[in-house]
């Protein structure tokens, strides 16, 4: 059996009881939800912890309520249901599409779209068990002061791999937040730091509560690139998505530490971003396909993706 | 094939119900009473003097049983390949120093796996690093790190004690990091290259990929307190086994038992011995409990030996009209660290492809390299994929040169039945044109060659012995009479996936001419069964399965012989049928199995009624006391190596995306000449797994390693093909017959791999119009052979 | 800190005092001995531990046990009725839809989950890895419950 470290283990029915819990602990806490990408995690060491809290019970956070307005989805709604809701099919194709090629059909039944937004940021020199690890010198993710992936790095530059973000940013989503304080909500794409060591601006005690997209249908769509066709996390993944007079946002992820996005006014302004994205983007030989193949793939992913829609 | 009533028949595995009702026992499955849970401490340097290991504070951890270092145990050495000329190079847990990053340094024996894991990390050992070589042609050259010291063998060699006479082991120094060396000649290679009229050469390198055997490697073993040592092994054949613990612990092979597990996957990367194995061995004996260890598969990736690294010299001469004139072959073998099978390896390189193509004049000179990364061993098709990629890849790059037609090429170049190949094994049987012509017409070849943009068909030829004559040499089986009219029959043979019951019981049906239900197996217990020549080497069905039938007919004379006398009736009028014995002139004075079982206790002073069965792998090679020797020798390629060859030919028909480099296979269609089926849904199943295995060794698989580290030790970064990844696959079994098999039966477990790696990549390659020369071809790697091609 | 859980593994009730970083796994095959369900990757890659938990699939490896609290568990092992066999398992037998044999469980319990919500499928069990890979045989295998056969 591959052993887990030691912990606590609560599971919090109320988000009273939840932030009353979080608030209390000194120590770390990993929230668990499907724990289809934070169980090997821990399995392999790179989460520091003494406390699971598991947030499966909490009442009310597993929804997808559309009364003709902003749509929302609950954090704890799994990918599955997004993939079978007919609603977010026939609105925001580029969700349904991103939802169908995560993972795999088992791995959906249990991974959740809160999970799956704030999945950690992965790496070839990071995502391997600690033994593994000590052949190595301790990089910036796991609070060293180099980069094994590039050498004289000054930074992490750990990849973000998500499937559903890109497509959520490019339907314009934002999320709302819970603390102890109360509730914020704040624009999907401003949630990342840019930072591959935490990627994400939230605090520890901060917990997504649902996902708000813009009650506008899109027509858009979502292309992945991946080495099996199933199971894998992207190489590169491009989410569009327009409304309107062609108004829309393309976004390029797995490109680094946060998605590319770009936004563009009309159809005509839309031709120009695949090369665009393909040139800002500048990966690092991080991740199991070389960086120069996984740049040349934004312009041939987001041109095939703008042919289709 | 109708004249059969058991054997060709497509017969559900006897033991299925075990397996889908999740009740099949695999060795990590045991649980013993009292049992302790061993972990392994591994150098994260890939070579490094160790200077010092402190392992108190870890045997100080409440719960800790045992831990022990090189120190300990000191230079028992162990090999898969241990002879004179090449001793053991190999300890189970390093002494002095560490030769790749993953090496066996400390374990620890604790009450349950939590404690074993923290006292692993109580151990402290202090390394100097030396520095490393990692790539094989640099290790070569003069002036590079020496990995081994002079080897100063202190027991005989396993080949002495097999019987090899004895040459008294001598110091052994390697020069140049030059593990081993082959050269195999014939014909005259300089006048062969001059009769060309069109001479290609190239270099092509093959990764190593890893078994992915389902079941991680796993040792239980329990000491028992009258010296008897009882393991539950991962394994492909138990007398390796044995015979190294028993050698490696000091006592006698017979007090070592091999039981009886379902093994769940090996494909070559669980044979021979590992130093897991010992250590749970050794710590149960230390402990006097049972000892488990079950490998995370990161140590299965980063710590037991994936397929071998190599690197093919190709030059090839050709007569325009398409003929092979010559062929010149340089091998360089990435042993890693340790020898292991190199010496086979290099070998086999060559004989496993021997029979496919007559080539007049051929020179094919091996070296085993060692360099400071992860060891290698065989994987279905020991070298035989590596060797054939290279070969197959390049006959297509002459066709293309020459505007040659691929099929009528090899057409040109194949062998007949009836060859004799240079060494002198025989093709008694020999099927390839036909799998060559059937393939072409299923897949549709003529409407689809080169019509097709992007789509591409790739042709890929394999041989493959049916046992040879390396140890264990032979096989033997047992058939036992019970009361009540059934049967029991004794293999040596394990089940990791081939379906050992249901054939053997398939054979000796036919051969008993009785229900299926009257053979109940018991096979893979080495207390039980008689000498295996185990899982190796595809020797299964042609050696293992002809000692079944033969001992099916013992007991069947047997039988025979006393209905007689007990009729009064002549041994010709007696026929088996149904589980009777019937004389034909009075059918109404037929006899039961059962009768017989109690005539003989009654009326034939006791007589058992146990056939017995035997064979030798190659029966003209033998060693006794120097006298008779007659050996084959593995470095000049002199002398008999296998009765008969399978044989394979695939074809696959593939599209590229020209954008993004990502192949799509549309068809694989595999025509194999492996004599009779015994059970044609089981061989079906072979085919079938090693296409899928092929697709991954085109597609995605390599063991990446990169300063001697293995960067893609698990499942999500080491991509095994999965559901969706598989395209159509069709298999053919041509009609073939081999004289010397049972019913005519031989090899299929190996061979199909490598005819499917040549066929996909060389589809891809006709796809793209353009020579990848390397494995895996990702989508990275066609992508810029494509730009390549455009500039 | 141990904890209790009261869970329903293929019809029985269990009540266990357990350590929370044991996993579903750990808990079927160390504490019940049920050993159908095995460890392949131990990071949920590869479909080998695939358990069904309250009408889904789970890979048992990546789930802990004290999230089954409550649950109810099937395993390979209660999906023969008595001495029948269930039909997806006669199906596998019958279509030598193994070799080893070593993943049939998790794939057979993968099968069952996905017959369950799609009982006329195309082609399933798409997390599931099997190194023998006859997958074509497990098409059939999973397909042949009163289905067209899948080539």
């Amino acid at each position: 059996m591959s052993l887990l470290p030691e912990f606590e283990y609560k599971r919090p029915e109320s988000l009273e009881e939840f932030h009353h819990l979080l608030s209390d602990y000194k120590g770390d806490a990993v929230i668990l939800a499907g724990g289809t990408d934070v169980m090997p995690r821990i399995k392999m060491g790179l989460k520091k912890l003494n406390l699971i809290l598991d947030i499966k019970a909490l009442e009310g956070l597993r929804y997808i309520k559309d009364k003709g307005q902003n749509m929302r989805i609950g954090a704890l709604t799994t990918i599955s249901e997004i993939k079978k809701n007919k609603l977010i099919k026939d609105k925001y194709p580029s969700l349904h599409e991103a939802a169908k090629l995560t993972a795999s059909e088992n791995l959906q039944q249990r991974g959740t779209i809160g999970g799956n937004i704030l999945q950690d940021t992965r790496c070839l020199y990071y995502n391997k068990p600690e033994v593994w690890r000590k052949s190595f010198r301790p990089c910036f993710k796991v609070g060293g002061d180099i980069c094994n992936a590039a050498r004289g790095g000054k930074k992490c530059f750990a990849v973000y791999c998500g499937d559903l973000a890109p497509a959520l940013i490019s339907l314009g989503a934002s999320v709302r937040i819970l603390s102890k304080k109360g509730e914020k909500q704040m624009p999907l794409k401003e949630i990342f730091t840019g930072d591959g060591k935490s990627p994400f601006s939230l605090s520890s005690h901060e917990l997504v509560k649902d996902i708000i997209i813009p009650p506008d249908k899109m027509r858009g769509g979502y292309e992945k690139l991946r080495m099996r066709k199933a199971i894998d996390y992207p190489v590169v993944n491009i989410a569009l998505s327009m409304g309107a007079g062609d108004k829309g946002r393309l976004v390029v992820g797995s490109a680094g530490a946060t998605p590319l996005i770009y936004d563009f006014p009309s159809h005509d302004e839309l031709s120009g971003i695949p090369e665009k994205a393909q040139n800002d983007m500048s990966p690092v030989n991080n991740m199991y396909l070389p960086p120069l193949y996984r740049k040349s793939m934004v312009k041939v992913l987001s041109d095939k993706l703008i042919s289709r829609i | 094939m109708s004249e059969f009533r058991y054997v060709t028949k497509g017969i559900n595995r006897t033991d299925g119900e075990l397996i889908v009702t999740g009740r099949a026992m695999y060795a990590c499955d045991m649980e013993l009473p009292g049992m302790l849970v061993a972990k392994i401490l591994r150098s994260p340097y890939s070579h490094a003097r160790i200077k010092g290991i402190n392992t108190d504070k870890a045997k100080g951890l409440e719960g800790v049983k045992a831990v022990i270092s090189g120190a300990d145990i000191g230079y028992r050495r162990f090999s898969f390949i241990d002879t004179p000329a090449f001793p053991a190079d190999q300890t189970p847990l390093a002494v002095d120093k560490v030769r790749f990053a993953g090496e066996e340094v400390a374990a620890v024996a604790a009450v349950n796996e939590e404690i074993a894991a923290k006292a692993l990390d109580l151990i402290e050992v202090e390394y100097e690093e030396l520095p490393s070589v990692f790539d094989p042609e640099e290790a070569m050259k003069e002036g590079a790190p020496a990995i081994h010291e002079i080897v100063k063998p202190n027991t005989t060699t396993a080949w002495e004690d097999f019987g090899v006479p004895s040459s008294k082991s001598r110091p052994y120094k390697t020069v140049n990091n030059i593990s081993n060396k082959n050269l195999i000649q014939y014909g005259n290679i300089e006048k062969g290259f001059e009769e060309a009229e069109y001479i290609r050469e190239d270099r092509f390198e093959i990764p190593s990929t890893s078994h992915v055997a389902m079941e991680p490697h796993v040792a239980v073993a329990s000491f028992q307190p009258t010296g008897k040592l009882d393991v539950w092994l991962t394994h492909m054949g138990y007398e390796h086994k044995r015979f190294w613990l028993a050698k490696l612990l000091d006592i006698p092979i017979s007090k070592v038992r091999v039981h009886k597990t379902y093994v769940g996957g090996a494909f070559g990367g669980k044979i021979s011995i590992f130093p897991f194995e010992f250590i749970a061995a050794y710590f149960s004996r230390v402990t006097l409990r049972p000892v488990k260890i079950i490998l995370p598969r990161e140590e299965v990736f980063a710590g037991c030996p994936p397929s071998r690294r190599m690197i093919v010299y190709l030059k090839t001469g050709v007569k325009k009209h398409g003929r092979i004139t010559a062929q010149q072959v340089k091998l360089i073998d990435d042993v890693g660290a340790y020898r292991r099978s190199s010496p086979t390896a290099l070998y086999l390189a060559h004989f496993f492809r021997n029979p496919i193509y007559s080539i007049p004049s051929i020179k094919h000179e091996g070296y085993g390299v060692y360099t400071n990364k992860l060891y290698t061993s065989a994987k279905r098709g020991h070298s035989l994929s590596q060797m054939v990629f290279a070969v197959e890849a390049q006959l297509d790059m002459i066709c293309d040169e020459l505007g040659l037609d691929k099929v009528e090429m090899r057409f040109k170049n194949f062998r007949k039945k009836g060859d004799t190949l240079p060494n002198g094994d025989k093709l008694r049987s020999y099927g390839l044109p036909e799998c060559l012509k059937e393939a072409a017409e299923k897949i549709g070849w003529e409407e689809k060659y080169g019509k097709e943009k992007f789509r591409g068909l790739g042709i890929g030829t394999a041989s493959m012995f049916s046992g040879a004559h390396n140890f264990p040499f032979s096989s033997a089986a047992m058939i036992r009479l019970n009361h009540d009219g059934r049967m029991i029959l004794y293999t040596g043979q394990t089940e990791f996936g081939i379906g050992v019951d249901t054939v053997m019981a398939q054979i000796a049906s036919e051969v008993l001419n009785c229900p299926l239900d009257y053979i109940v197996v018991n096979s893979g217990d080495s207390e039980v069964s008689p000498h295996d020549l185990g899982n190796w080497l595809s020797g299964g069905i042609f050696v293992s399965g002809e000692a079944v039938r033969r001992a099916a007919l013992d007991l069947r004379d047997q039988m025979l012989k006393h209905a007689a006398t007990g009729l009064d009736i002549p041994i010709e009028d007696l026929e088996m049928k149904g589980g009777w014995i019937i004389p034909g002139s009075d059918k109404s004075k037929r006899l039961s199995f059962s009768d017989m079982s109690r005539y003989g206790i009654q009326m034939a002073g006791g007589d058992p009624f146990i056939g017995k069965g035997y064979v030798k792998c190659v029966p003209e090679v033998h060693f006794w006391k120097g006298k008779y020797n007659k050996t084959a020798s593995l470095s000049s390629g002199k002398g008999r190596f296998t009765e008969a060859y399978g044989l394979t030919l695939a074809i696959a028909h593939v599209e590229v995306n020209p954008e993004t480099g990502e192949v799509h296979i549309l068809e694989i269609v595999i025509a194999d000449d492996c004599g009779t089926p015994i059970n044609i849904k089981s061989v079906e199943g072979q085919i079938m797994s090693q296409a899928v295995m092929g697709i991954g060794d085109v597609l995605y698989e390599e063991v990446r390693i990169s300063n001697g580290i293995v960067m893609n030790p698990n499942l999500l970064d080491y991509r095994v093909p999965t559901a969706n990844d598989i395209p159509k696959i069709s298999s053919i079994i041509v009609d073939s017959y081999e004289p010397n098999g049972p019913f005519g039966a031989k090899e299929v477990g190996e061979s199909p791999r490598a005819a499917v790696i040549s066929a996909i990549s060389n589809a891809i390659c006709n796809a793209i119009g353009e020579r990848i020369y390397d494995l895996p071809m990702t989508s990275d790697r066609i992508k810029r052979a494509l730009r390549s091609k455009s500039t | 800190m141990k904890r209790s859980v009261l869970l329903v593994v293929n019809g029985d009730k269990h009540e266990m005092f357990i350590e929370p970083n044991l996993t579903l796994l750990g808990l079927l095959r160390e504490n019940l001995n049920l050993k159908g369900a095995k460890e392949a990757c131990g990071i949920g890659a590869c479909g080998a531990c695939t358990v069904i938990m309250d009408g889904k699939p789970v890979n048992a490896c990546i789930v802990l046990a004290v999230e089954a609290e409550g649950k109810e568990i099937e395993t390979i092992e209660g999906l023969a009725e008595g001495n029948d066999l269930h039909p997806l398992q006669r199906s596998f037998v019958d279509h030598h839809s193994f070799q080893c044999g070593f993943c049939t469980p998790g794939t057979i319990m993968t099968a069952k989950a996905f017959l369950n919500r799609n009982p006329k499928p195309s082609r399933g069990c798409q997390g599931n890895v099997n190194s023998h890979t006859l997958m074509t045989t497990i098409f059939q295998g999973v397909n042949k419950r009163g289905v067209a056969d899948h080539e």
